[in-house]
């Protein structure tokens, strides 16, 4: 992230970039929000932003949905830059840690969506590069995976089983341990 | 990516497409990271999901992204010396939420654990290096005297503490040693060091075992400052590039350098009484630095060693914690043992069994009811994921 201070770096945050969904729908968004992906941020770097940035691989509901995590997490993140300088440090850990709380509830509400969803997220954020996304939706998947046989996680997913009856009872035999 | 279509006549659900996710290799292997590792089965049970995560979770280069991902291994439970009608046993009982089943071992007495490896002695004076994960077993050489100094008596007097002898033993991978170029993440079939410290009125003495020369190598003596104390077996902590060991009056710890291979003594801040069960040495989260957690009346105080700013090396009582905030009353009936130390963990042995108390959340867990006759434990700690040895997902 840029930090507080430099003129050109305020002047960078406030410049504006376009985003466009696979279905032609137009997203202006600050470049602070847009260079939380790192896709995004090389393109700025390399000078390939004018006229937007098509996003062939995302529809206008997801990324709707992929600016709203990085508006707020931007937001976030500048404000921890802007405090450090003019707080003491006990008053600076305060704000830090009212930061962190309001973060984690947008996040849990962030993540009140159905499953295809919180799977189109998790290629978006793969997509554009953006790691505290990715990492957010897919602790979601791997949580819900929990304490579930693999049976109910074909059945949640819709995954095929292409095992056959002979390797199936061959990987139980071998590690029945994990399936009591 | 390859998207394996369904065929037809395999089983599961038809009808609904699965997800492109789901088709996806290097985004199902961002999922399965994030699985707990702690909880080994969730990985073996992917396994029986469907072919392309058998393969995903079989593959060493995914072991290998997994851990790296998770940074330190999970405590997957404790190994108890359990001595029964006078016969020594080392125990496993499982901490962690699932775990592969480790054997006891009959007749063999644990003596240290770290990296994935347990060092054990039988009554017969064998040293034993033992993988509990890949099941390997390595015995070592002979423990050599120091021109009859020592170890005095039998390594099993001095495995049960005989009041003749004078020694500790400490296990851990090679490559911990001189830098430490290892991450400890994937270590199991390293090679491995065992050092061997004592002292006795006159002298403090070393010797160190390497598995790949098969020998033991003495060290010079040092002059001892200390001739009414000696070593207690199984204490040992591992923090920047040494190895610290307690004595028995807990007012002192050897330190043994393993880059320059030189010991000292450092002294603990007054309060010890000197009794078992008082004081662990603890490794900071950095893994650099040394603490340790002692019992004071009824409380659990921990102190750190930091650097002053002249850069001298002093005590710091970092956490005074009221054990009424740990423990359930009736577990505080007579005062706790502090038994072991890791990864953040304290163990408390309790009139009502063994717990575990995490310092970060003070929160704490019974992890065995009963002490069934155990005198010593050790958290085991490592990885444990499918491909691994006797961990096969029947590829």
């Amino acid at each position: 992230m840029a930090s507080a201070g430099s003129g050109d770096e305020k002047a960078a945050a406030a410049a504006m970039i376009t985003l466009i969904s696979s279905d032609n729908e137009k997203f202006e968004v600050t470049e602070a929000t847009a260079t939380l992906s790192q896709t995004i941020r090389h393109m700025i770097e390399d000078g390939c932003t004018d006229g937007g940035v098509p996003l062939p691989n995302v529809t206008s509901k997801i990324l709707a949905r992929v600016i709203e995590y990085c508006k707020k997490h931007a937001t976030a993140a500048a404000g921890e830059e802007g405090s450090s300088s003019s707080f003491s440090d006990a008053a600076f850990l305060e704000v830090d840690r009212a930061f962190l709380e309001e973060l984690e509830e947008f996040d849990d509400a962030f993540l009140e969506v159905d499953r295809a969803t919180l799977f189109d997220l998790i290629l978006a954020a793969n997509y554009l590069d953006i790691k505290g996304l990715l990492n957010l939706t897919c602790q979601k998947v791997a949580d819900s995976v929990k304490g579930k046989t693999p049976e109910q996680i074909r059945e949640m997913y819709n995954i095929v089983n292409d095992l056959t009856p002979e390797e199936e009872a061959e990987i139980r035999r071998e590690t029945q341990w994990a399936f009591e | 990516m390859e998207p394996s279509p369904p065929r037809p006549g395999s089983r599961g659900r038809i009808g609904k497409a699965t997800h492109l996710l789901w088709l996806v290799d290097e985004l199902i292997e961002e999922v399965l990271f994030r699985f707990s590792p702690d909880d080994p089965a969730l990985l073996f049970r992917a396994a029986l999901v469907c072919k392309r995560w058998r393969r995903l979770v079989s593959d060493p280069g995914f072991r290998r992204r997994f851990r790296e991902f998770h940074r330190s291994p999970p405590t997957l439970g404790i190994l108890c010396k359990t001595v029964a009608a006078r016969f020594t046993h080392t125990r496993f009982y499982r901490t962690s939420p699932s775990c592969p089943p480790i054997r006891d071992r009959r007749d063999w007495d644990v003596l240290d654990s770290r990296h994935g490896r347990v060092l054990m002695a039988n009554a017969l004076d064998k040293l034993v290096v033992w993988d509990p994960i890949t099941e390997d077993q390595q015995e070592l050489a002979p423990l050599p005297r120091h021109a009859g100094r020592a170890p005095n008596g039998s390594l099993a007097a001095l495995c049960a503490g005989a009041f003749w002898t004078n020694g500790s033993l400490a296990v851990l991978c090679a490559g911990a040693a001189g830098g430490g170029s290892c991450d400890h993440l994937d270590c199991h079939r390293n090679p491995f060091l065992v050092v061997f410290v004592g002292n006795d009125s006159e002298v403090m003495f070393s010797c160190v075992y390497s598995s790949e020369d098969g020998t033991w190598r003495s060290e010079p003596t040092v002059a001892a400052h200390h001739p009414h104390d000696r070593l207690e077996m199984s204490s040992s902590a591992f923090a920047g590039n040494a190895l610290y060991f307690l004595f028995l009056r807990r007012t002192k710890i050897l330190k043994y350098d393993l880059g320059t291979r030189e010991m000292s003594v450092i002294h603990l801040p007054p309060g010890s009484d000197g009794v078992y069960g008082e004081l662990a040495l603890m490794t900071m989260e950095d893994n650099s630095s040394l603490g340790f957690a002692r019992r004071e009346g009824y409380t659990l105080n921990l102190w750190s060693m930091e650097a002053d700013p002249n850069g001298a090396m002093r005590w710091t009582q970092s956490r005074v914690i009221e054990h009424e905030t740990l423990l359930p009353v009736d577990a505080l009936s007579i005062p706790p043992y502090v038994v072991a130390f890791a990864e953040g963990m304290i163990f408390m042995k309790t009139c009502d069994g063994i717990f575990s108390i995490d310092l970060k959340s003070c929160q704490s867990k019974n992890v065995l009811c009963n002490d069934y006759g155990i005198q010593k434990v050790f958290p085991y700690i490592s990885f444990y994921a499918p491909g691994e040895s006797g961990a096969s997902c029947a590829r």
